[in-house]
């Protein structure tokens, strides 16, 4: 359920940003389809991030700071 | 069985208690309304009066009062460290808040405010929105780094920084819709199972209402977890705002 939360909550904020955007700017299809695609990449990345251990955070790995193994890899 | 008041999405139904209109706005006093305020009022009796005595030695209430202290103090400790401690009471707040709404969603009959999307996007909002400008007070414009993975070559940053924008905006929305969405489904499972308990007959009956135990067990523990998981991304987002990477 976390894992498909992460996933399709990143689709939705691309797809609203790029809506919004072609609303505004008036080139319907094209910066939802550029903020579908660049949405979900960020869901999978979110996935990722969540599944390998970094923690639900958005940011990449803190710099040795309470991580002792070298498990750093992205 | 009447019609209409049983389906098993009429426990979400929010009822007007005491009308209130003022200009355009709708702020009457609704079951959604009344169960927030027996939450806090009830987290305020529970902490207040348990810790009444302050004993050396706690009692039962003491001790129950103190852990849930503890639970949160731990949490922030270890996610965030000592420059946590600032947020405690509110992520204290945050957690017990959340815990006895969905607490309270448990009695029969009663209603959980936790289960409206309205509700928890608008705590994940908060959420959001402190952490942001927390992030701003901190760090200034070093803030924007935050959307600047390291060891990323320059060809890459306008693919990865509006990712990592996305990436940063969708984090209210899936805390919005986690606790609401876990809240929402396991009800609404509850009351469809218990609905099959009176269709399927005396015999038949037995095994739903065997699995309707089972599942209001594992309700119990989704309330809990589900509180607990609001909090510690909380956490996490603090931590992220305070030392960003």
């Amino acid at each position: 359920m976390r894992i498909g939360v992460e996933l399709v909550s990143a689709l939705i904020v691309g797809v609203a940003i790029g809506y919004m955007l072609d609303r505004w700017l008036g080139t319907t299809p094209w910066l939802m389809l550029l903020f579908f695609v660049l949405g979900s990449v960020a869901g999978i990345v979110n996935v990722y991030r969540t599944a390998s251990g970094l923690g639900q955070t958005i940011g990449y790995p803190r710099d040795t700071e309470n991580e002792d193994d070298s498990g750093n890899a992205r | 069985m009447a019609e209409g008041g049983h389906s098993p999405l009429a426990q979400f139904e929010i009822k007007e208690f005491v009308p209130i209109q003022i200009g355009d706005a709708n702020l009457a006093f609704t079951n959604s309304a009344a169960f927030m305020t027996a939450s806090v009022v009830l987290i305020t009796i529970f902490l207040v009066f348990g810790m009444r005595k302050g004993a050396l030695v706690p009692g039962r209430w003491q001790s129950m009062a103190e852990m849930s202290y503890e639970f949160v103090a731990n949490l922030l400790r270890e996610t965030v460290g000592n420059e946590g401690r600032k947020y405690f009471p509110f992520v204290f707040s945050l957690f017990m808040f959340i815990l006895f709404g969905n607490m309270l969603g448990m009695i029969p009959y009663s209603f959980t405010f936790t289960s409206h999307i309205i509700v928890t996007f608008a705590m994940a909002l908060v959420v959001f929105i402190g952490v942001t400008i927390l992030g701003f007070v901190k760090h200034g414009m070093h803030f924007f780094s935050f959307f600047v993975p390291p060891g990323v070559s320059v060809v890459l940053w306008p693919l990865m920084i509006p990712i990592e924008i996305i990436s940063y905006l969708s984090r209210p929305v899936s805390l919005g819709v986690r606790l609401f969405a876990n809240l929402t489904a396991g009800h609404t499972m509850l009351k469809v199972f218990a609905g099959f308990v009176v269709s399927m007959g005396v015999v038949g009956g037995i095994l739903p209402l065997a699995f309707v135990v089972a599942l209001t067990g594992l309700e119990l523990l989704i309330a809990f977890l589900q509180a607990y998981v609001f909090t510690i991304l909380t956490c996490f987002y603090i931590n992220d705002a305070i030392h960003l990477h």
